[in-house]
């Protein structure tokens, strides 16, 4: 059951480090190198320092709100609004899941089974995506303070075999068409907008110092995690990076060791896969709360849980092949309601909040 | 409380019978070709795969291993290695599959047409060796080596990669074969292998009686002759097609470029201090190279820096005891004749590449990499205009 | 019912209580007017009873008041009665009653002489180093054991009275200001609040006091050795000793507790902590290991060496169960060797093992009902298995589970499941204390005696997640 307990800043900076990253490692890689080639890195680059400007929107706007975020939102732009707003929130949740959902689902079945499983197999997943959201925020930002350790050995065992098979030079030249380096970042925004979690995570957020700091330098190490990936993914592949996708499992079975001991380098990519899962439930639980809050339930109902796992099922069911024709469709069509719905609508949340507090500034004089 | 304890207990009986019945296109592993090597050749119909199995000795553990080869033919090479098991029963398993040999008649076009199913595929690693044959595939995997009673294991051992030493055989992946193709240079090479007849005949009873031949084997041929397989001979490509071949020692200082290493030999006609003079082994202890594309008054220059210490080993004359008590050091001349016939042997492997298209220094690459703003301007002739300038330092190792 | 001055009817009435053999009505008088002893006779002791009641009584020379009678006995322990259940209920805890006619008050005196067998080295904790004191059923004893470790008048002791028939003592050892006073509330609340009929043993209490009645973790830590309950009362937990049973618990209770052994504070440091890493290595082997050899073997068989792949090939051919099953049989034989040779004579037990290991094991291979690597996978499992012996029940369970999931849905079936068991032991807690501290919610002070402790004389501090009001342990380096 969900409880109102606390999280703490170490958590969310873990689930910065850890989740924020899982979710770039699959097919985002492959896809940018596609478009940018060798400075795929970069247009990644570049999509971080806009999301570090979303993580400083939502980090000031945890900040300045004095009540949570639902109740700030209805004194602010009424009740309606702000129920329309997180209807739409909950929906945005519910896609923003579907493409790590999708890659999760080709990973396990294209990698790591022989022949393609049945569709059955994924539906325990729901199963645990129900529970995750049943049993609530606290239990989710506990369970990741485990989670980061078995993402850092994976990230261990990934990195130490694939770092010395690569060729670095394969990376330049350095300064690349910054409209080449665009367009790599705009196809590959859709991995991108996880800030946008702490906005809502921020309401049960305890009150610990160091909020500012801490995440910043939870998010560059994050950045500077997945950066990395891509370096060396990019080193290994080059010219046929655009091909490779799912990453972690690709990138490290190019060492010489493995030859006599077998392929150990699985292990780091079931260690991920482990990770992701979290990293699916993240959106998926912010669904729920968004849920909740528009209709007026209780935080530990079983409600939404079931709804959101089961529309999460069923599209998996209807839209369960063809993952790029998705994701190229969620590109062309839902881009402009990501884009809204990640940077607007928190851009305009901080000013209204910055506004606010000026007026009462004034007015205490 | 007893309500949910039914539950679990529901629960538990659903996935206990899924656990016992299984049907979930399963593929019990006592069904599955594990494939450990393929020979594609090119027919007239299309494209035939001859695949080598891994099966075990159950019933008698000191036993070797049983080899079998088996064969499938399809209008591409997707359909050829489907129809594997359609023909055995057997599921191929290509994740072992470690060694993909192209045959003699695949390379009359351009060889990426058949590679690129392995870089499409998520059922191959693209780490296998790649490697071509100088007859079909499919006699390479049929011959009987004396090293291992699988062929194709056989063979793999003369690719081992071992990153301190230097080797006459080039090694290639899928993967970096398909690099360079995708790549600028859009260039690449292969190891050929040659199969030489063993002169030991007593050798043939002990190894034919593995050999299983499912369907097809060529007949007339004698599978009895055990067979040492050579890979000296490197074949170059140009955008996919095979324009030429190099070997022997021009492989070897090739391969200094790619890595540095502490051990290698390559005989050279020497003159000693007495006067002696004859060949001699010469052990390549360590290596320190460089290679760059510099401009030089506007012209493309490969410009290729090579430090190599050096130690004799053996010579076919005698020496006297202070010159062997000297552990092997090089004398002046001997040094400089190193030298010199490194260079040689590189100018000549340089203007056999351009002569024959092949970018085998990845000078495209470097163009690309280096010299980007001059890419435009230089990539479509660069070949034509590149020279090269090998600069090689010779020294004692001790 | 209140005692009667009418001595006949209060015999009459206890009487039809205590209708039973072994229990003893003796009269006697007391300056001319009727005296009674009761007593059960398997319970009390009868020269007690003589020397420190009886026979005061009856060379008391004067009797005026009730006052006279107590000071006659003048024996520590002893207590005034006024109702009829009062004296049945201390007959039957085997104190002796004493009533006097006349008198609406009787007196009972602490003469239990209950059976108890010597303090010996527990079978469960066995150690090389360190004390080898065991509890025993008697809680007395048990207590006497705490209190010649910790000589404290802080060390407090509640004894509490659990079950309808049984009226069982349940004590509630603590140690003031170190303990949670929370803790202590809670428990002893749930402890009163235990109806049932009888408390056979603490497990009884566990199972009372603890909130997810149908979790398969241990909610309640439980050790048969008193230098382990001591060091848990410093840390600030509360003991909770149970008349009848040699186990001990403590709470709250925390899942580490299992990988820690009382010989790791006893040994050097860094052996210590090469065991704790050894135990979690173990548990994990023990878990996993037998669902990822299914799971490769029937999905993934890519993960396996291809070596090692071609002997499983081989060892396997003409098996007639699929992996799954038959790894499944295999761990059901060896469950079922584990179980009759725990219950069965120590000699018998060895006899078992002979049979069970060389015997069937030998026979079943080479009659081809299972291949030699799914043997080798068990019995390593199973050795893994008793590396953390505390687990053992949920461990079994788990990797029933975690083998039914690996053969229905392969590798990332073990992904799921640990993901959930992950989830549900972060949302766990056991008396406000979460299950899987100090590694969620992280917390680098108690990280000092986690997976890796620090050397002691560094454990300055309690551990930060009982929430005790003392949290400075003595520092050591200040002497």
């Amino acid at each position: 059951m969900q409880t109102a307990k606390k999280i703490s800043v170490r958590q969310l900076c873990f689930i910065i480090i850890a989740l924020f990253s899982v979710s770039k490692f699959y097919v985002l890689p492959a896809r940018v190198s596609g478009v940018s080639h060798e400075g795929g890195y970069l247009s990644v680059a570049i999509n971080f320092l806009l999301d570090f400007l979303l993580l400083l929107i939502c980090v000031y706007a945890v900040k300045l709100k004095e009540k949570p975020l639902y109740q700030t939102s209805i004194e602010t732009f009424g009740t309606p609004l702000t129920k329309i707003t997180y209807f739409l929130y909950a929906i945005y949740f519910i896609a923003k899941a579907f493409i790590p959902l999708l890659e999760q689902k080709n990973t396990i079945s294209l990698t790591f089974y022989e022949s393609q499983p049945t569709l059955l197999i994924f539906m325990p997943f729901f199963i645990l995506a129900f529970y995750i959201m049943a049993k609530g925020v606290n239990a989710f930002s506990r369970s990741v303070e485990i989670i980061i350790w078995v993402f850092f050995i994976a990230l261990f065992i990934i990195l130490a075999l694939s770092v010395s098979a690569g060729r670095y030079a394969s990376l330049l030249p350095i300064v690349q068409p910054l409209d080449k380096l665009l367009k790599g970042s705009h196809s590959s925004l859709l991995w991108f907008g996880d800030p946008l979690c702490i906005l809502f995570l921020g309401d049960y957020l305890s009150n610990e110092k160091g909020l500012v700091k801490k995440t910043i330098i939870s998010y560059i190490i994050s950045a500077a995690i997945t950066i990395l990936l891509i370096i060396v993914f990019y080193a290994i592949f080059g010219p046929i990076a655009e091909r490779q996708y799912y990453a972690p499992i690709k990138m490290s079975k190019y060492s010489i060791t493995l030859s006599n001991i077998g392929r150990f380098d699985y292990l780091g990519s079931v260690m991920f896969s482990a990770v992701s899962v979290y990293g699916i439930c993240l959106p998926l639980l912010l669904s729920c709360i968004c849920f909740n809050k528009v209709f007026n339930l209780k935080v530990n109902n079983l409600i939404f849980p079931s709804i959101v796992s089961i529309v999460e099922a069923v599209l998996l069911f209807v839209f369960q092949n063809e993952i790029f024709t998705h994701i190229n469709f969620f590109q062309t069509y839902l881009l402009p309601f990501f884009m809204v719905m990640t940077y607007i609508l928190p851009s305009v949340l901080l000013l209204t909040l910055l506004v606010k507090q000026r007026r009462l500034n004034v007015q205490t004089g | 409380m007893f309500k949910r304890a039914k539950f679990y207990l529901i629960i538990f009986a659903i996935i206990f019978i899924n656990f016992l019945t299984l049907d979930f296109l399963l593929i019990d592993v006592e069904k599955t070709a594990l494939i450990v090597a393929i020979g594609i050749d090119k027919t007239e119909s299309g494209y035939e795969v001859t695949a080598q199995i891994a099966v075990p000795e159950a019933t008698n553990q000191s036993t070797k291993s049983n080899e079998s080869v088996i064969f499938a033919k399809g209008k591409t090479l997707y359909d050829a290695v489907d129809d594997i098991g359609s023909r055995t029963g057997w599921y191929p398993k290509l994740s072992f599959c470690n060694l993909i040999i192209l045959g003699n008649s695949v390379f009359e076009e351009n060889v990426m047409g058949v590679i690129d199913f392995f870089v499409r595929s998520y059922k191959v690693e693209d780490s296998a060796i790649l490697c071509a044959s100088e007859k079909s595939a499919k006699e390479v995997l049929l011959s009987v080596s004396p090293l291992d009673n699988i062929s194709s294991f056989a063979l793999s051992k003369i690719f081992v990669r071992d990153h301190s030493n230097a080797s006459p055989v080039l090694t290639t992946t899928i993967k970096d074969f398909s690099i360079l193709y995708y790549s600028h240079c859009k260039s690449g090479y292969m190891p050929l292998v040659k199969m030489i007849d063993t002169e030991d005949k007593g050798n043939n009873t002990s190894q034919t009686s593995s050999l299983t031949n499912n369907s097809g084997a060529p007949s007339g041929e004698d599978k009895n002759t055990p067979v040492v397989y050579d890979a000296e001979t490197c074949l170059l490509f140009s955008n996919g097609i095979k324009t030429g071949e190099i070997q022997g020692d021009e492989c070897l200082f090739f391969s200094l470029f790619d890595k540095n290493v502490n051990e290698s030999y390559f005989n050279l006609e020497v003159k000693d201090d007495d006067g002696n003079f004859g060949k001699a082994l010469i052990a390549l202890k360590k290596s320190r190279a460089s290679i760059n594309l510099e401009f030089e008054n506007q012209t493309p220059v490969l410009k290729g820096e090579l430090k190599i210490w050096l130690q004799i080993i053996d010579t076919d004359f005698p020496q006297e005891m202070k010159e062997i008590a000297t552990i092997g050091r090089l004398n002046e001349q001997m040094l400089k004749k190193a030298g010199d016939y490194v260079t040689f042997t590189l100018e000549k492997l340089f203007e056999t590449t351009k002569n024959l298209n092949c970018d085998l220094f990845e000078t495209q690459n470097m163009l690309y990499r280096f010299h980007n703003k001059k890419f435009n301007d230089y990539t479509k002739d660069l070949l034509k205009n590149l020279k090269c300038n090998f600069i090689v330092t010779c020294q004692n190792y001790i | 019912m209140k005692l009667s001055s009418d001595l006949s009817k209060n015999l009459e009435e206890i009487s039809k209580i205590l209708s039973s053999d072994d229990f003893i009505f003796f009269n006697f008088t007391v300056c001319s007017k009727q005296a009674l002893a009761i007593y059960a006779e398997d319970l009390s002791d009868k020269e007690a009873i003589g020397k420190q009641a009886v026979f005061p009584l009856q060379n008391l020379t004067k009797f005026e008041s009730f006052k006279d009678f107590l000071t006659a006995i003048n024996v520590p322990e002893s207590q005034t009665l006024t109702t009829v259940s009062d004296c049945v209920d201390k007959v039957l805890a085997g104190d002796g009653v004493i009533l006097i006619d006349g008198e609406i008050k009787g007196v009972s005196v602490a003469t239990k002489k209950p059976a108890s067998r010597a303090v010996t080295e527990p079978p469960t904790a066995s150690i090389l180093k360190g004390p080898r004191e065991g509890f025993v059923e008697n809680a007395q004893v048990n207590m006497s054991l705490v209190r010649q470790r910790l000589k404290t008048p802080l060390l407090k002791y509640e004894k509490l009275s659990v079950g309808k028939f049984s009226k069982t003592m349940v004590g509630l050892a603590y140690i003031k200001g170190v303990a949670n006073d929370k803790v202590v509330n809670t428990l002893r609340d749930k402890i009163n609040k235990i109806s049932v009929d009888g408390v056979i043993d603490s497990s009884y209490i566990i199972k009372s006091i603890t909130d997810r009645k149908t979790s398969m973790f241990k909610q309640v830590g439980s050790t048969e050795k008193p230098d382990i309950f001591c060091a848990k009362l410093l840390e600030g937990r509360v003991g909770i000793l149970v008349d009848g049973s040699p186990i001990a618990l403590t709470a709250p209770f925390i899942l580490l507790e299992d990988f820690q052994s009382s010989e790791d504070y006893y040994i050097n440091t860094y052996r210590a902590n090469f065991s704790r890493i050894l135990r979690l290595i173990a548990v994990m082997i023990s878990i996993l290991l037998p669902a990822f050899f299914v799971a490769s073997q029937l999905f993934h068989l890519q993960f396996i060496p291809l070596s090692f792949l071609l002997t499983i090939v081989g060892s396997i051919k003409g098996i007639p169960l699929s992996p799954s099953v038959e790894m499944f049989v295999t761990l059901l034989i060896f469950e079922i060797l584990n179980e009759a040779s725990i219950r069965m004579p120590r000699y018998v037990g060895i006899a078992m093992s002979v049979v069970g290991a060389l015997v069937l094991g030998e026979t079943a291979v080479n009659a081809g009902m299972v291949s030699t690597p799914t043997i080798m996978i068990i019995a390593l499992s199973g050795i893994c298995f008793y590396a953390v012996p505390d687990l053992n029940e949920t461990l079994s369970v788990l990797r029933l589970m975690f083998l039914t999931i690996a053969g229905f849905m392969g590798g990332y079936g073990i992904i799921l499941l640990g993901c959930g068991v992950i989830t549900y032991l972060c949302a766990y807690e056991s008396f406000e204390t979460p299950y899987l501290s100090p590694y969620s919610p992280l917390s680098k002070r108690d990280l000092q005696d986690g997976f890796i402790m620090s050397f002691y004389s560094e454990q300055t501090m309690r551990p930060s997640f009982i929430k005790g009001k003392n949290k400075r342990r003595k520092n050591f380096a200040n002497g």
